[in-house]
């Protein structure tokens, strides 16, 4: 029974949806809107972040690199592409070249084919994800002990990039690239293309993810985010149900690797390290950790501020990025989401005192559709 | 070279390796391991450490000239501890004090303050790293026998380490502070009832495992140079030597630094120090398979 | 002689030395409402821990059903083959609904990954109508955490009955609550018996004499008697360990 309350909801996505669709690119700067586009998918990778922090409960400090190996696919496609017209006119990318390789790694050999690599960019972190999730759940290491082992991972990952240079590019990451299916990146419209593909992915990961938190499923996740060791005793196996969800966050991480390279025209190992993996999860929390939407917003809110602050005064957006952390702890768990649901909660209550708690009617329409 | 040199000359390195490794997980065996809080800027309060010795040895050096700087040292251990244990001090009153019990809370709000301490630093001392040189009595060598040497710096590390370990087992093994560690940190509620001032012992132990990263960054800054951002490689390394040894024991990180210092040491006379890293993290999740607690687990009948 | 429903032969649990539980013979046939007493720590939650794969005994073999060994399985595993507890300290999902806690709790053909992400959340009568027992329909949409410790026992003993397990586990259900809803719980149990097999920890003898079928007295992880009420109460050493300390309690108050 679709209640008023979830009908208003879907005319509100469906309003965000044509706004970004369509006023967007017919407004903003080729500048604005190619930032945008790229805000749009880190959001996909925030998505996957809500999921397995702020519905699962689980902290991963290495969503980095699962980004980073989603980006990576992507950015060796792009770069085989390139064939020949490279500076040293060999069939190999130039680092190769200039690395003294004479031929192409194994690995490299399926991103000739566009589709493999999207492929690979979303199995090959969603596989990385299982494995190590598998290992470190079914050993019952939880809480902050996830937490420090991906924070790890990051570390090696990166390490691993920029070692093994001959194959990864090294520091310098992988750029310089020139079509994408035969289109040149530098045409503008072709840029306008993949930020409409992007909005589109964006839009069909959130209703993925909406679906997942709304089933019997994502009540679990919720009971393991409570009382992980209590739900073993109503028949659940933690495990599975975390090794899932690590999974297909890994794979939205990658996704969005994936559609961030071509609109940035790089990917190197500063996307995967420490650092860049715990600034994803402060986008989630200043949005509100527990809501879809928040993930979205929040990354949309922390990076237009971090491309702000960098115009305007860069060395100040470390003081404020680290205020951000400690005040979104301190003082706003809920993120901004919880700001408005905490405003429209007083007006209701201004307007009308004895009126029921609307979060209640909304609780019920959720679960009984 | 002999095989036998070969071994002593690797397990001292990997001793030496292993007693930087323990000074640093020392503060966060007992910030981590005894209050359970994760503190993402313990590697920019080693930082401060280092800058203080930095500063100290300028100040010695226009004071008493090029020949006679090194005394600066003995006066940069203790001042170290005093500057990271303050700023420890800070951080508890201000912010930890109220974050008890929410150990990913403290990560993330201590990550902010590790990106405010950095970017502070950089604007003070530069973003460039600077150079804090070793005083004149510890730059020799000993020489053994042929094929052997023993740096007097490396030499001092690992005495410093072990008397290092042993005051802090005589502080909280031997002493009445050290009891009241203990209680609080096993039950803080009991401990109050008790009349046990929890508030005052928290700050005293956060900002005595502050103190110890302050003094692990100090002796950190005589084995290469120093900038704002050089914390943060050190931070996973010492969160693993805690994980691996099992949470809340000092024998634990003790096992651990070694565990990892003398494997990491092995692993790159082997291949590079990149693949060294990576053999070491496969093997602390493998261990991890086996052990998930760590080496010294604690028991607990609780249900989580 | 039926078969038993859970069976232990010379269990011994120790912990760092302890033995909570010290070669412990246990045994329930299907059906029964058995209430274990005992002082603190005579084993009483330990044993629970034992049946339900909390805690592995270092001796003896755990026996569930026809021959199932438990010793073996996971919490998980031992819950699925119909095994419900309800925990001391109630502890339910504080940050899901009521009625999600129920909804989880409800028993499913398979509680795998993809069985639950595909199935259909469609019990609502069979949830409702538990609610309605246990008192909590008026609740359904708040979030566990705001319930009262007495509200959260009853939800925790939703959740078992709505497992619809052939053997309860219940630790310590009355705590916290009224004189009348402890009666009630009393009725529950006494009902649930029969179809169910019901295993019981508690202190307040007065709910205990109101229960009981058969009593289990356990002390230092052994058992000291078993029997009627009136078998246990009569029992001098029961008298000397459990009930004499009761007396003298209440003597002083």
């Amino acid at each position: 029974m679709p209640g008023q309350k979830s009908w208003k909801e879907w005319l509100l996505l469906g309003a965000i949806l044509l706004l970004l669709l369509f006023a967007a690119p017919a407004t903003l700067s080729e500048f604005r809107l190619n930032l945008l586009g790229k805000f749009l998918a880190l959001a996909i990778l925030a998505l996957g972040i809500d999921l397995i922090w702020g519905y699962t409960g689980m902290l991963s400090l290495g969503h980095g690199v699962f980004f980073g190996l989603g980006g990576y696919c992507m950015a060796m496609y792009l770069k085989l592409q390139v064939g020949t017209a490279g500076t040293y006119q060999t069939d190999l990318p130039d680092f190769m070249t200039w690395n003294g390789l004479t031929q192409l790694p194994w690995f490299w050999k399926p991103m000739y084919h566009f589709w493999a690599a999207m492929l690979c960019a979303i199995l090959v972190p969603a596989l990385c994800a299982t494995l190590l999730g598998f290992l470190t759940f079914r050993s019952r290491v939880q809480g902050v002990y996830f937490a420090i082992i991906t924070q790890a991972l990051a570390l090696v990952a990166s390490l691993l990039l920029i070692g093994q240079q001959p194959y990864t590019g090294g520091t310098n990451g992988i750029t310089d690239y020139r079509t994408l299916l035969g289109f040149d990146l530098a045409d503008n419209a072709v840029q306008k293309g993949i930020y409409v593909a992007t909005v589109v992915v964006l839009a069909l990961c959130y209703l993925f993810c909406r679906w997942i938190v709304r089933s019997r499923l994502g009540k679990v996740l919720g009971a393991i985010r409570d009382a992980e060791n209590r739900l073993r005793f109503l028949g659940y196996d933690p495990v599975g149900f975390k090794v899932f969800v690590f999974a297909v966050s890994a794979a939205l991480a990658g996704l969005a690797g994936a559609l961030f390279v071509p609109q940035v025209g790089i990917i190197s190992p500063s996307n995967v390290g420490i650092v860049p993996s715990i600034e994803m999860v402060i986008w989630v929390a200043v949005g509100g950790r527990g809501t879809l939407s928040g993930a979205v917003l929040g990354t949309l809110l922390v990076n237009g501020a971090k491309s702000a602050f960098s115009e305007e005064f860069p060395a100040f957006w470390l003081y404020f990025l680290g205020s951000l952390f400690v005040g979104v702890v301190l003082l706003f768990p809920d993120g901004a989401v919880g700001l408005l649901r905490a405003a429209r909660k007083l007006a209701a209550r201004l307007r009308a005192p004895a009126a029921p708690e609307p979060e209640l009617r909304e609780a019920e329409q959720e679960t009984l559709r | 070279m002999t095989p036998t040199t070969f071994l002593v000359g690797q397990l001292f390195n990997g001793l030496s390796v292993s007693s930087i490794l323990l000074l640093m997980a020392l503060g966060l065996a007992i910030t981590f391991g005894l209050m359970g809080v994760i503190n993402m800027a313990h590697g920019e309060l080693m930082m401060l450490g280092s800058y203080t010795a930095y500063v100290l040895q300028n100040l010695f050096v226009r004071q008493f000239g090029e020949q006679n700087f090194g005394g600066y040292f003995l006066v940069a251990l203790p001042m170290s501890f005093v500057v990271a244990g303050l700023m420890g001090l800070l951080l508890e009153r201000a912010l930890i004090r109220h974050l008890y019990g929410r150990p990913l809370e403290t990560l993330l709000a201590t990550w902010g303050v590790s990106l405010i301490l950095q970017q502070a630093m950089r604007q003070v001392f530069g973003a460039n790293n600077v150079d804090v040189r070793s005083p004149n009595w510890l730059t020799g060598r000993w020489q053994p026998s042929a094929g052997l040497e023993f740096p007097h710096l490396r030499l001092f590390i690992i005495v410093f380490t072990a008397l290092a370990i042993a005051g802090m087992y005589a502080l909280l093994f031997r002493t009445n502070i050290g009891l009241k560690i203990r209680a609080v940190t096993q039950n803080r509620d009991m401990s109050a009832c008790l009349g046990v001032p929890t508030a005052k012992v928290d700050a005293y132990t956060f900002s005595l495992g502050s103190g110890l990263a302050g003094v692990a960054g100090c002796i950190l800054s005589l084995m290469g140079s120093v900038g704002p951002t050089t914390g943060q490689n050190y931070i996973v390394d010492a969160f693993m030597v805690v994980v691996l040894g099992g949470v809340g024991k000092l024998a634990g990180a003790i096992a651990g630094s070694f565990g990892i210092g003398e494997c990491n040491t092995l692993f790159e006379s082997f291949s590079t120090a990149t693949m060294g890293k990576v053999i070491v993290f496969t093997l602390v999740i493998l261990f991890l398979q086996w052990k998930p607690s760590g080496l010294f687990p604690s028991k607990s009948r609780s249900l989580d | 002689m039926p078969t038993s429903i859970i069976y232990l032969e010379g269990v011994t649990v120790s912990f760092d030395g302890f033995k909570a539980l010290n070669n412990l013979n246990f045994i329930m046939y299907p059906g029964e409402l058995r209430v274990v007493i005992g002082p603190n720590g005579a084993g009483k939650t330990t044993l629970l821990d034992v049946i339900s794969g909390k805690v592995r005994p270092s001796e003896g073999r755990v026996i569930f059903g026809e021959l199932t060994e438990l010793s073996s399985l996971a919490e998980h595993e031992m819950a699925k083959l119909g095994i419900g507890r309800k925990f001391q300290t109630p502890s339910v999902f504080k940050h899901l609904s009521v009625y999600e806690n129920l909804e989880l709790a409800c028993h499913q053909k398979s509680k795998g990954v993809f069985a639950t992400l595909f199935s259909k959340r469609g019990e609502r009568d069979k949830i409702f109508s538990v609610l309605e027992y246990i008192g909590l329909a008026e609740k359904a949409w708040h979030k566990a955490g705001a319930l009262s410790h007495g509200e959260k026992q009853w939800l925790e003993i939703g959740m078992v009955v709505i497992q619809d397990p052939r053997l309860m586990l219940i630790d310590e259900p009355v705590a916290g609550m009224t004189g009348k809803e402890t009666e009630k719980t009393g009725e529950l149990l006494t009902s649930l018996a029969g179809k169910h097999s019901v295993l019981v920890i508690e202190h307040d003898m007065n709910f205990v004499r109101q229960i009981a079928q058969t009593i289990t007295v356990l002390h230092e992880g052994t058992v000291l008697c078993e029997g009627a009420l009136e078998k246990v109460q009569s029992d001098p050493r029961v008298v000397e360990i459990y009930l004499g300390r009761e007396h003298k309690s209440h003597a002083n108050h």
